[in-house]
């Protein structure tokens, strides 16, 4: 438990530490903004996509629609609030109503 | 008052107002006898509070899950509250305790749990021009309290705000914030959580959170094709162990993004 503790701590503290090169190549302080994009999505979408069993599903998965949904009010209000209670009652009514 | 409620809505407003960081005190942030006044020490950690305040709707919820997995994984109910503490790290937390539950050897547990939690390097490269300024104690903490939620905001108010000399204080604020509303929520999940019935399919906050955090930063065609690579290699990259598809997924949408950002030259990120 603790080894993994520590592990992860070594992974977030690796790149600020002394030992880091102390300026990075210029294209790659570029290609760094895609990083919360790129990390968030590959959580996300698999989170949505994948059923219990580990296979697409789409046919009768309300979480995406209920996903869907949340982008309309992501892009619509720009609130994480808003987004996150249109989706989860977005997802609730599918499930009672079918 | 009305300068918190400006403030509540900061998260939101943020991609179209590249200054509504500091948009509540933008009074002393403008020019002044000819110089530049920077935001303080306090200032960048309540901003930093109050929009972190939002993702705990989604983080509370997961808090919840884990702790009633944690117990259900064989743990006690100090283990699992520790576990909190030490890894501070939700999905990687569920993958140990299933791990755990499955009486798998605990050389493959870390090696899952770090295979997880590899993504915290590219964060930790991505704020690392922001930090490396500061003395080892402030990064040592900050690293400790580096989290994707912590850092969705408070990499935006890197890039977007102003480059005040007291923005780690912004990241401190994101982090505690996070890191106490975990703490509680764990706490409460591991007492009360076998009462919240499965149908409540409160997992969903965590998907929905991403959403909200994702959806506001795709602004041009790169930052498209960086999220839209990166969801489809995540999906068929499933069969990998130790949920590889995240860092698989997360490096094809870096790598596209940014080629195509240079490809589309003028209709990137800048």
């Amino acid at each position: 438990m603790v080894v993994c503790g520590l592990f992860t701590f070594a992974t977030r503290y690796s790149m600020i530490s002394e030992v880091a090169p102390n300026e990075l190549p210029r294209r790659m302080e570029h290609s760094l903004r895609f990083v919360p994009i790129a990390v968030l999505t590959a959580i996300l979408v698999p989170e949505i996509m994948i059923a219990e069993s580990g296979n697409l599903s789409f046919y009768g998965n309300y979480r995406i629609v209920a996903a869907g949904i949340a982008v309309l009010v992501a892009l619509t209000t720009r609130s994480v609030i808003a987004t996150i209670c249109f989706g989860m009652v977005s997802l609730w009514l599918l499930e009672w109503a079918y | 008052m009305a300068e918190n409620v400006l403030c509540s809505r900061q998260l939101a407003d943020r991609p179209t107002h590249v200054r509504t960081i500091s948009k509540p005190h933008s009074g002393e942030s403008t020019l002044r006898n000819g110089t530049m006044q920077y935001s303080s020490k306090s200032e960048e950690f309540w901003s930093g509070v109050r929009q972190e305040l939002p993702l705990i709707v989604g983080v509370a919820p997961f808090g919840l899950v884990y702790g009633v997995l944690g117990i259900a994984s064989g743990l006690t109910e100090l283990q699992t509250i520790l576990l909190s503490s030490i890894l501070f790290a939700g999905a990687s937390q569920v993958v140990f305790v299933q791990l755990l539950a499955n009486g798998v050897p605990s050389l493959i547990v870390g090696t899952s749990v770090s295979v997880v939690n590899l993504r915290h390097s590219l964060y930790s490269a991505s704020v690392a021009s922001y930090l490396r300024r500061l003395p080892t104690r402030w990064r040592v903490l900050l690293a400790y309290l580096l989290t994707d939620e912590a850092y969705a905001v408070s990499i935006n108010r890197f890039q977007n705000g102003d480059p005040s000399p007291n923005q780690h204080y912004h990241l401190l604020g994101t982090g505690i914030t996070l890191w106490a509303s975990w703490q509680v929520s764990t706490v409460i999940g591991v007492y009360f959580g076998t009462t919240i019935p499965d149908s409540w399919s409160l997992g969903f906050v965590i998907p929905l959170t991403f959403i909200a955090l994702v959806t506001p930063l795709l602004k041009g065609k790169p930052e498209l094709i960086a999220c839209l690579s990166a969801a489809f290699v995540s999906v068929i990259a499933q069969e990998l162990p130790w949920k590889m598809w995240i860092i698989l997924g997360a490096l094809t949408g870096i790598i596209l993004g940014y080629a195509s950002s240079i490809y589309l030259k003028g209709g990137g990120t800048n």
